[in-house]
């Protein structure tokens, strides 16, 4: 009884992991290999643009485009190091 | 985590309209009270500043699992700045992410909705367990769970509800379609939980101030 006590969350994290990993891996089974986009358009039935991008590296891929993804997360970047500098935490 | 991957022009004019303005007047409200609390929220807004780069950041990324998945840290967005800063995160990083070519501008509304409904139900699962569950790895996980959970709902009951243009799926085979992009998107919630529940787990330990654990 302590036992569930003390460790009551971590059980039933780990129990919602497990189920939702095996409802993942049945899908997966199911339906093979399908980027999110492939997968979206196969469920709404649309013939999506043929429109590659590169493999990027290793499997992880920046979706959109790159110059702009760096552009925009730099300016992120700098206005949270003002905000840090302006308001301290 | 959950997102509508369809191009602009998969929902009619009305339905994009009608989520663009459900999605602004819940801003709107949001705003308001922010603006209702004053300057009492500047060590909220700088972690939101920091929540938006890193979720921007991450959110970009096409993760090679089960085919390719991205995590977007809603969940962590709804623990650190909380429902009302977390309404702006998420519509600035929609906004941000159709700007460089990752997702439609028309399905910004519908997106920030599924993205709001996790950061809701994160919070207050978060909040809300606090005194049944005191551990912060366990809590922010679990909480993750829900919110990606609830996001996906969203996620399909909109879908549903607004009706995909063009394409001759009854709503029966969209809906088995959505339903096997949920066990998917669930599947990769693993992950966004053991991040969330990390980095929540480490900031209780050198600044549980920032969580609001204290407060009652």
């Amino acid at each position: 009884m302590n036992v569930w006590r003390e460790k009551k969350g971590i059980i039933i994290f780990c129990l919602i992991a497990i189920i939702t990993l095996i409802g993942a891996f049945a899908t997966y089974q199911m339906t093979g290999p399908m980027g999110i986009e492939e997968r979206f358009n196969a469920a709404a039935g649309i013939t999506p643009d043929e429109e590659e991008g590169d493999g990027g590296i290793a499997g992880f891929f920046l979706e959109g485009n790159a110059l702009l993804y760096m552009l925009v997360l730099a300016v992120l970047a700098t206005t949270c190091v003002a905000v840090y500098r302006h308001y301290r935490i | 985590m959950a997102h509508i991957h369809l191009e602009d022009g998969s929902f009619s004019l009305i339905w994009v309209v009608l989520w663009w303005i459900v999605a602004i007047t819940l801003i709107a409200v949001a705003l308001w009270s922010l603006r209702s609390a004053g300057r009492n929220n500047q060590k909220k807004i700088t972690i939101a500043a920091f929540i938006t780069a890193a979720a921007f950041a991450i959110f970009q990324i096409n993760i090679p699992i089960f085919g390719g998945v991205h995590l977007n840290l809603t969940p962590l967005i709804g623990i650190l700045a909380g429902p009302v800063l977390g309404a702006l995160v998420v519509l600035v990083i929609n906004i941000l992410s159709a700007a460089i070519g990752h997702g439609g501008w028309g399905l910004i509304g519908a997106n920030v909705l599924v993205n709001l409904s996790e950061v809701i139900i994160a919070y207050l699962v978060f909040r809300g367990a606090r005194s049944i569950l005191p551990d912060l790895f366990s809590r922010a996980g679990i909480a993750t769970f829900a919110g990606l959970f609830c996001g996906n709902l969203v996620m399909v009951a909109i879908i549903l509800v607004s009706g995909i243009q063009g394409v001759t799926q009854t709503s029966g085979q969209i809906l088995t379609g959505l339903v096997l992009i949920i066990a998917i998107n669930m599947g990769v919630a693993i992950i966004e939980a053991l991040l969330t529940g990390l980095i929540v787990s480490y900031i209780g330990k050198i600044r549980p101030d920032i969580l609001g654990e204290n407060q009652p």
